[in-house]
C-alpha cells in the first residue's frame, strides 16, 4: 500500500517554485544588468501527476490543483473533484483562500456535502496569517463537520502555533514540508498533541524519521514526495531506508493516512 | 552500484543528527549506500573554527582509508588558509580545498575572494565551492577561466539556478556540478544531461546534513543509463581525485 499525502497538478503561471524565493534572498551579489529571474521547467499537468502515479505504483495520491491555490478556489475545487472522479487513484483535497472572505464559509458546506474530507491552505503563497480570525472561521467550520486540515510546517515557531490554534478543534490537523531545519518542532508537537501528524516530504534526514517515530510514534507520520514538483524517489528512499520496524514503516507509507485522515483505500 | 561521494561533512550539526560518533555516523552511511570513498569538510572547520576543525578532522581520518578529507579555508583568514593548504594537502588523504561564502560571510567575487582562489589555485587541483544561486555559478566560472588547472564542482549546482550552473560547467572544462540539495527539484538533473553532458556531474550527498538515499533518489528518478551511472557515481571523481578506475 502506498498512499502519498502530498501531490498536486495543473499550471504555474510563474514558472518558479517556491523553493526559489529562498535561493534569491540568500545571494550574496548581484550582478550588473537586468536581474534574470529563477524558473524551473515543472510538468505540472494532470497527464504528469498520473504517469508518476502509475510508475511509481501509488495507491492513493491526495492532491489539490494549482487553480484552486492560484487564482480561484470554488472552481478549483471544483476542478479537483472531477478529476477524482475520473481517476480513482487519486483523493481530492479542497482549498479556500481567507482573504476572498465572499464564498468561503459557503465553500466549506459545498465541498462537505460533495465528500471532500481534506482542506489544505497556503497562507504563504496568498499572504494571510495563520493566526486571523478569517482563517480560524473557516477551520472552526471545518471543526464541524470533522474535516482535517493541512498547512505549511513554515519557519521555527510555526507548527507550535498551528497546533495551539487548530488542535483544539479536534480535527487531524497535517503539517506539510518539515525540513531538516524544523523537524525537531515537529516532533515535540507530533508528540505533545494527538491530532497533529507531518509528511515526510521534506524531512531530508533517516535520523530525523527514526528520531521522530521513537519520540512521537511513527503514526504521526504520513509519505508525501511533493509531485511532480519533486523527484518522487528522493523522499521515497528516505522512509525506505528508514530504520523503523517493518509494521511502522507501512503505516508511513499509507496505513497512516488511511486511518487518521478517514480515507477509503483504493478500489 | 559503488560511488564516490565528493561532498560530505564531518562534525556535529544544529539539527536532528543523532549524538554519535561522527566518523562512526559517516562509515555507516558508506557502507549502506556503497560509497567507496566519501570526500567531508568539517563542520567544526565551517561553523566555527577553521584550524580546529581541520585538525579534528585529520585526526579523525587517518585510519579510514575511504574518509577523504577537503581542507577548509575562509577568505576572512588568508595567511592562516595558506598555512592550513600547506599543512594538509600534503597528506595523501587531503584531496582538495572547500570554501562556503555564506558561512564565511564573503561574497563569491568580493577582493577577499579573489585573493584566496589565487592561492587555492596554486596549491590544490580540487575545489568544492559552495554555489548557492546563477550568480555564484557564473563567478565560478569567471574563477575556472582564470585558473584552468583548478577543477571547481559546484556544490549544490545553485539550487534552483541548476540550469544555469549546468550551462556554466558546459562552457568551463574544469567545472563540475553536484547535485545535492534539499529541494529535489524533478527534471533538473535530465536537463544538465543534456546541457553539459554525464561527463562533468559528480555524485555528492551533503551527508549527513541531508541523506545520501535523498540524493540517490534524483538520480534514480532522472532514469540514468547504466553507462552515465558509472560516470557520475564512480569515473568523474575518480578521475578527479586520482583514484584507481578499477576499484568499483
Amino acid at each position: 500500500m502506498l498512499v502519498d499525502i502530498n501531490t498536486c497538478f495543473g499550471t504555474s503561471p510563474k514558472q518558479r517554485v517556491r523553493y526559489a524565493e529562498g535561493v534569491t534572498a540568500a545571494r550574496m551579489f548581484d550582478e550588473p544588468g537586468p536581474v534574470v529571474p529563477t524558473t524551473q521547467e515543472v510538468d505540472w499537468s494532470l497527464d504528469n501527476l498520473l504517469r508518476i502515479i502509475d510508475e511509481q505504483h501509488i495507491d492513493l495520491a491526495l492532491t489539490y490543483n494549482l487553480r484552486g491555490k492560484l487564482y480561484e478556489f470554488v472552481t478549483g475545487n471544483h476542478e479537483t473533484w472531477r478529476a477524482a472522479q475520473t481517476h480513482p487513484q487519486l483523493v481530492p483535497i479542497a482549498t479556500i483562500d481567507p482573504c476572498r472572505h465572499f464564498d468561503c464559509l459557503e465553500e466549506v458546506d459545498r465541498c462537505a456535502d460533495r465528500g471532500f474530507r481534506i482542506f489544505r491552505f497556503f497562507p504563504d503563497e496568498q499572504e494571510w496569517a495563520i493566526d486571523s480570525l478569517p482563517f480560524l472561521h473557516i477551520c472552526e467550520a471545518l471543526a464541524e463537520y470533522g474535516l482535517a486540515i493541512m498547512l505549511p510546517a513554515g519557519g521555527w515557531g510555526q507548527q507550535s502555533r498551528i497546533a495551539e490554534l487548530l488542535c483544539p478543534l479536534g480535527v487531524p490537523v497535517v503539517a506539510i514540508g518539515s525540513t531538516f531545519t524544523v523537524v525537531a518542532e515537529s516532533i515535540a508537537v507530533a508528540a505533545a498533541y494527538d491530532n497533529f501528524f507531518c509528511d515526510t516530504s521534506a524531512i531530508h534526514t533517516v535520523a530525523s524519521i527514526e528520531g521522530f517515530a521513537q519520540a512521537a510514534g511513527a503514526h504521526k507520520l504520513m509519505f508525501g514526495s511533493n509531485s511532480p514538483e519533486s523527484y518522487f524517489e528522493s523522499a521515497h528512499n528516505l522512509v525506505d531506508v528508514a530504520q523503523v520496524r517493518d509494521q511502522e514503516k507501512s503505516g508511513i507509507f499509507g496505513e497512516n493516512a488511511l486511518c487518521y485522515l478517514r480515507l477509503e483505500g483504493p478500489q | 552500484m559503488k560511488k564516490i561521494d565528493v561532498h560530505a561533512h564531518h562534525g556535529v550539526w544544529s539539527y536532528t543528527i543523532p549524538v554519535a560518533d561522527p566518523t562512526e555516523r559517516l562509515l555507516r552511511l558508506c557502507e549502506r549506500e556503497c560509497i567507496e570513498y566519501m570526500v567531508c569538510s568539517s563542520a567544526l572547520a565551517l561553523l566555527y573554527d577553521m584550524q580546529a576543525g581541520n585538525e579534528e578532522m585529520a585526526g579523525a581520518f587517518g585510519d579510514h582509508e575511504q574518509l577523504l578529507g577537503y581542507v577548509y579555508v575562509n577568505p576572512n583568514f588568508l595567511p592562516e588558509s595558506v598555512a592550513e593548504m600547506e599543512r594538509y594537502l600534503a597528506l595523501d588523504y587531503f584531496v582538495g580545498a572547500k570554501i562556503h561564502p555564506r558561512l564565511s560571510g564573503t561574497p563569491e567575487n568580493a577582493p577577499q575572494m579573489q585573493e584566496l582562489m589565487a592561492e587555492v589555485a596554486g596549491r590544490s587541483s580540487v575545489l568544492l565551492m559552495h554555489t548557492v544561486d546563477q550568480n555564484a555559478a557564473r563567478q565560478m566560472g569567471r574563477y575556472a577561466e582564470q585558473y584552468p588547472q583548478l577543477n571547481i564542482i559546484l556544490g549544490h549546482s545553485a539550487h534552483t539556478d541548476s540550469d544555469v550552473a549546468a550551462r556554466v560547467a558546459g562552457e568551463h572544462p574544469n567545472i563540475y556540478l553536484d547535485f545535492c540539495c534539499e529541494w529535489p527539484g524533478a527534471g533538473k538533473i535530465e536537463r544538465a544531461l543534456e546541457t553539459c553532458g554525464p561527463e562533468k556531474i559528480v555524485f555528492g550527498s551533503d551527508s549527513d546534513l541531508l541523506e545520501p538515499a535523498f540524493t540517490r533518489g534524483m538520480f534514480e528518478g532522472a532514469h540514468l543509463t547504466e553507462q552515465q551511472q558509472q560516470m557520475i557515481f564512480w569515473d568523474n571523481a575518480a578521475r578527479l581525485f586520482g583514484i584507481p578506475s578499477d576499484k568499483p
